[in-house]
């Protein structure tokens, strides 16, 4: 096997080990001493060589996810039909992750990036969870029954690639709007920071950030049921019932749950930017306008206080709010270091 | 992908329509994102420049004017947002020189033919067993060895070697008109 007439050709195995790296040294140089011996031996390594650059360019290609770029700019495009639109569908954010726990350790010894999207702990498999950032809203992420879920900022959504045959369960913390899907065979219940809440309608909107004392469910249609476990001895559940307008509210430190009215027409207004004022002192106006377009607004005039304001706003701009308001008050508006600034006009004109 | 279906959907977007849109980003997406990597190295700016570049699509689509094919049109307008990054970036002027003198037709040949390899790969890639679809995956998108793969499966290095082999050989069947032309 020294001359070159003699060099016999190699296996297709041992061609594939070179080209992928794992000939060791006498292998290798077996295989180049084949190649240089001829330009077809040369020819033949070169295509196969080519062969598994195609394919590491097609996998290239897949690490381009397309599901998480495309809710990202979902998010961006605020589109009013949209809200109305049942039908549109989007595919979920997976995360698989392998059953065996060696195997885990190795992808992260050896960094395998474009696995963990958002960094966390999953060891079961199939379980989807999707979060968003601090000041992302994303609307009609799609559950695998068609159910549609919208998203406030810092909230994380978590639920199984595919529901179960009796039962649609999902695990929920921040701020939602849910518009559920009927389903007489299968339950929803959504699991969130104190609570349970078995679903028997419709659409509602569920507030529930970890930090807060606070869970809020506010009933749009349909009817739910909140559960509230107590020091977990599902004994000492409390629950109640919520129809259409309803509200409940649970505070965790004292355990207290509270039926009421829903008297806030703008429960909503993180998705839609729909505002309904009824007399709202206009700081109560600035502050709910600066926590859903996350942009700072001051007021100049303690004088600025005592106003009451009566208006409604289907999804406008900001900029188009506070033009109004200030017209409606003769006032100033200005946008100053990062911030819009409301004030008495000058007595004086330039 | 021929132009005068992407004319329609483009159409429908200008009217707002937000599903037509879904369907262009979802087609053009990956590709577009391959294309940009060919102008930066950093696979993260890439994928951020398309994006920004649909976004903007969106915002101005009641004022858009596409003369050439969309694909046409979607090609160039990331390689340019690509070269002002670069240009941002302060990049040598022989590298910007060279890439600014590439033609229309030039990108539309190239991609055309990258695009065919690609559709192949993935077909052939699709018909292979799901578990050699795995293993080859395991190895060529994640880098693993032979040895971490066999770990990682509970499975045989040996058997390992075979699937890979195997896959490669239906690579080869599939690609083998296509392969001559490439050195």
């Amino acid at each position: 096997m020294k001359t070159k007439n003699q060099i016999e050709e190699p296996s297709w195995e041992k061609l594939v080990r070179y080209i992928t790296g794992e000939a060791d040294i006498k292998e290798a140089a077996e295989i180049e001493a084949w190649a240089v011996a001829s330009t077809q031996n040369k020819e033949k390594l070169n295509r196969a060589r080519q062969l598994v650059l195609h394919a590491d360019e097609y996998y290239r290609l897949k690490n381009f996810n397309q599901d998480v770029a495309w809710n990202k700019i979902r998010s961006k495009i605020y589109d009013t039909s949209s809200v109305n639109n049942k039908t549109n569908k989007f595919r979920r954010l997976s995360v698989w992750i392998y059953k065996y726990a060696a195997a885990i350790a190795i992808l992260v010894l050896i960094g395998a990036a474009g696995y963990f999207y958002y960094s966390s702990n999953l060891f079961q498999q199939g379980i989807t969870q999707f979060s968003t950032d601090n000041f992302e809203v994303v609307d009609n992420y799609a559950l695998p029954d068609g159910s549609t879920v919208s998203l406030n900022g810092n909230s994380t959504l978590k639920h199984p690639a595919k529901f179960k045959e009796n039962i649609r369960e999902i695990t929920l913390t921040g701020e939602a709007y849910l518009e559920v899907k009927p389903d007489e065979n299968r339950l929803f219940i959504i699991n969130t920071n104190g609570a349970r809440i078995r679903v028997l309608g419709t659409s509602f909107s569920v507030n529930a950030y970890p930090d807060k004392d606070t869970l809020e469910v506010v009933v749009a249609t349909g009817a739910v049921q909140v559960a509230c476990f107590m020091d977990r001895n599902p004994e000492a559940e409390k629950e109640i019932i919520l129809k259409t307008g309803e509200k409940g509210l649970l505070i965790h430190s004292t355990k207290y749950v509270e039926k009421s009215n829903n008297t806030d027409p703008n429960y909503l207004s993180w998705k839609t930017h729909d505002f309904t004022f009824d007399q709202m002192p206009l700081p109560e106006v600035i502050k709910l306008l600066k926590e859903v377009y996350h942009t700072d607004i001051k007021m100049d005039d303690d004088e600025l206080e005592n106003l009451l304001l009566t208006a409604r706003f289907d999804n406008k701009s900001e900029k188009f709010i506070l033009e109004v308001i200030s017209l409606t008050f003769d006032l100033e508006l200005v946008f100053r270091n990062n911030s819009y600034v409301l004030s008495k006009k000058s007595v004086s004109n330039n | 992908m021929n132009p005068e279906p992407d004319q329609k959907l483009f159409d429908r977007i200008r009217q707002g329509d937000v599903k037509a849109f879904e369907t262009l980003f979802r087609a053009y997406y990956s590709i577009l994102c391959h294309y940009a990597t060919r102008y930066l190295k950093d696979t993260t700016e890439a994928e951020e420049i398309v994006q920004r570049l649909f976004v903007r699509l969106w915002e101005n689509r009641k004022n858009l004017k596409i003369d050439s094919s969309v694909r046409n049109y979607l090609f160039r307008a990331v390689k340019n947002q690509c070269l002002n990054h670069l240009r941002h970036l302060q990049i040598k002027d022989e590298y910007l020189k060279a890439a600014t003198s590439e033609n229309d037709t030039d990108i539309d040949e190239q991609v055309e033919e990258q695009a065919e390899m690609l559709r192949l790969v993935e077909k052939a890639i699709a018909s292979m067993p799901e578990k050699r679809q795995e293993i080859f995956r395991l190895s060529r998108q994640e880098g693993l060895k032979y040895r971490e793969i066999a770990q990682c499966l509970s499975i045989s290095v040996k058997t390992v070697e075979t699937q890979i082999s195997l896959a490669l050989k239906t690579l080869r069947h599939s690609l083998k008109n296509h392969l001559s032309f490439f050195l």
